[in-house]
């Protein structure tokens, strides 16, 4: 083999996300081992080179300039918060380096230094609030981590809920490391404020805490469901099986769908990480990305961004979700639209979902 | 970097007198394997094809500046003689990517080439950031106004007129803002028809 290509790998292995950007690292992790196992590209294998900013934003821009400087790499797959994509971004666009962002997000942001392959809201938060509204009701409850993310995503899902005649009931925010006993003494507001939705951009460690709390509440969530963004597996997994039944989500992958490509891929995961682990929304976004980008670098076959870049535009990609493409003009991903609501195994069971990738509209110009 | 530099890549005009600095500059060039030409006095515009260009700082240059210092598909470093007023104000009005001040040190090249080169790339990326949200921008504009024709013409709601504005574009694949262009631009014609 001749020279390696050296990339960047920015995923928290510690602090609290770690719980799910660990599993973004093994999606990662896993698409580069298949790569190099099938020869590399171009007979050239893939290296990593790894860091663990540790869910600290600060150290998330630290080590992206010391990739894109000392490292002297120029593609880096990474971040989860969206606090942490927006420290890296002036770095990026500055030093002229790729990064690969496997993470739903709230959108209305375009870089031609990033490449979105997470959902944007109107693949995710728009299909759940119709469904919301029309199976259980229009009160809706909103409860979030306290940084970028929640809040922006809660001003869209306000938005769409005015439009369909809905309205938010209560609004409430919580640190990142907010303890369990915070969430249970919101569930008493939660009560007094009778919603018909509880809708949560709670993230990370915290997730488990608030469906805990939920249910030491006594609700239903046959009547008052927790539905969510960012509650997947990994988090289903932390907070346990009982807890987290009946909740829903809307994500583009679960790993329970039913398309030609997933259950090999689970497969794959499971033998490599163990069999008590299990696939993601952002485990499948930090996989495929990877692939495309080893499909474009094959044929640029240079790592410099300005001639990769047009090699991944419009590429097109059988992700374990289904057929996606990463949209020309956006630079954001056509992505599947699903609902999933867990079952009593801890799974989740699709019960809605688009016929086809949806193209994203980050700036929600037509919702 | 430094020491094996290769602008293998580069295709350089110098637009500057052929004397001592201009002898320099274009020796410079022509070790780093970039493809470079002597081009005086200055013409008004360069080839499209130019990615580089050295320019004395010259009222006789000005209007080569202007262009090619707003045109930033350029990368523009200038050589400065101090010594002289109305090149120093012509500076201040074109500012390019990088400037060497006259008579020229050979060891300001290199930095002041590498600086033009990074910094007309950065405003590049940026400009073409800038078109794309200005692009956002019309189109989030076309759709609120045929969003708002649609309601009131078919009596629809909100998301029922987002809805039919995205199926019209995904059936016909082009993005939702033309099709909302063609909404307001027929609506005015028909409206025209009425009066």
């Amino acid at each position: 083999m001749y020279e390696p290509w050296r990339v960047g790998v920015l995923f928290s292995q510690s602090g609290n996300t770690a719980v799910i950007e660990e599993t973004q690292l093994r999606g990662t992790l896993l698409a580069i081992e298949e790569i190099n196992g099938e020869g590399g590209v171009n007979d050239r294998e893939v290296i990593p080179i790894i860091y663990d900013p540790a869910s600290n934003c600060e150290s998330f821009a630290r080590l992206a300039d010391r990739l894109l400087t000392e490292d002297g790499v120029s593609t880096v797959f990474g971040c989860y918060t969206s606090s942490s994509r927006k420290a890296v971004l002036p770095v990026f666009e500055r030093r002229n380096g790729l990064l690969w962002y496997p993470t739903l997000y709230e959108g209305f942001e375009y870089s031609p230094n990033i490449i979105y392959t997470g959902a944007a809201p109107n693949q995710n938060s728009v299909e759940l609030v119709d469904f919301l509204v029309k199976n259980y009701g229009t009160r809706f409850y909103l409860i979030g981590s306290d940084y970028i993310y929640p809040r922006e995503s809660n001003r869209i899902i306000r938005e769409l809920l005015r439009q369909r005649r809905g309205e938010v009931v209560g609004e409430h925010y919580l640190d990142l490391e907010a303890r369990p006993s915070e969430f249970r003494l919101l569930m008493r507001d939660v009560a007094n404020c009778s919603p018909n939705v509880i809708f949560s951009t709670v993230v990370g460690q915290a997730t488990a805490f608030l469906y805990q709390a939920y249910a030491a509440a006594g609700f239903s969530s046959r009547f008052m469901p927790i539905a969510s963004l960012t509650t997947s597996e990994a988090e289903v997994k932390l907070m346990g099986s009982d807890v987290a039944c009946g909740h829903i989500t809307a994500a583009p992958y679960f790993e329970s769908v039913n398309t030609p490509g997933n259950a090999s891929f689970v497969s794959r995961y499971k033998k490599r990480f163990g069999e008590d682990e299990r696939t993601n929304l952002c485990v499948e976004a930090a996989y495929f990305q990877v692939r495309i980008f080893a499909k474009a670098l094959a044929e640029a076959n240079t790592m410099d961004p300005d001639i990769l870049r047009p090699f991944v535009l419009g590429s097109e990609f059988d992700a374990p979700q289904g057929r996606i493409t990463i949209d020309r003009d956006s630079s954001h991903t056509s992505l599947w639209t699903r609902l999933g609501r867990v079952n009593d195994r801890g799974e989740f069971e699709v019960i809605k979902e688009s016929g086809q990738a949806v193209k994203p509209d980050p700036y929600l110009i037509s919702h | 970097m430094i020491g094996k530099v290769s602008f293998a890549d580069m295709r350089a005009v110098v637009s500057h007198p052929r004397d001592a600095d201009g002898e320099l500059i274009i020796r410079f060039f022509q070790r780093s394997e970039a493809l470079v030409q002597f081009i005086w006095p200055p013409p008004d515009k360069i080839d499209k094809h130019i990615n580089f260009l050295v320019c004395l700082v010259d009222p006789a240059a000005r209007a080569l500046l202007e262009t090619t210092t707003t045109e930033s598909a350029v990368a523009v470093m200038g050589i400065l003689d101090p010594a002289r007023q109305e090149s120093l104000r012509l500076l201040s009005e074109v500012t390019p990517h990088s400037v060497i001040m006259s008579p020229v040190a050979p060891a300001a090249l290199l930095p002041n080439v590498v600086v033009a080169k990074h910094n007309a790339k950065f405003q590049q990326r940026l400009n073409v950031k800038i078109s794309k949200l200005e692009e956002t921008l019309r189109s989030y504009r076309k759709v609120e106004q045929a969003k708002a024709i649609l309601m009131r013409q078919r009596q629809i709601d909100e998301p029922e007129a987002y809805n039919f504005l995205r199926e019209q574009a995904m059936r016909r694949r082009v993005p939702v803002g033309v099709i909302a262009s063609a909404v307001v631009d027929l609506n005015e014609v028909l409206s025209d028809e009425k009066k």
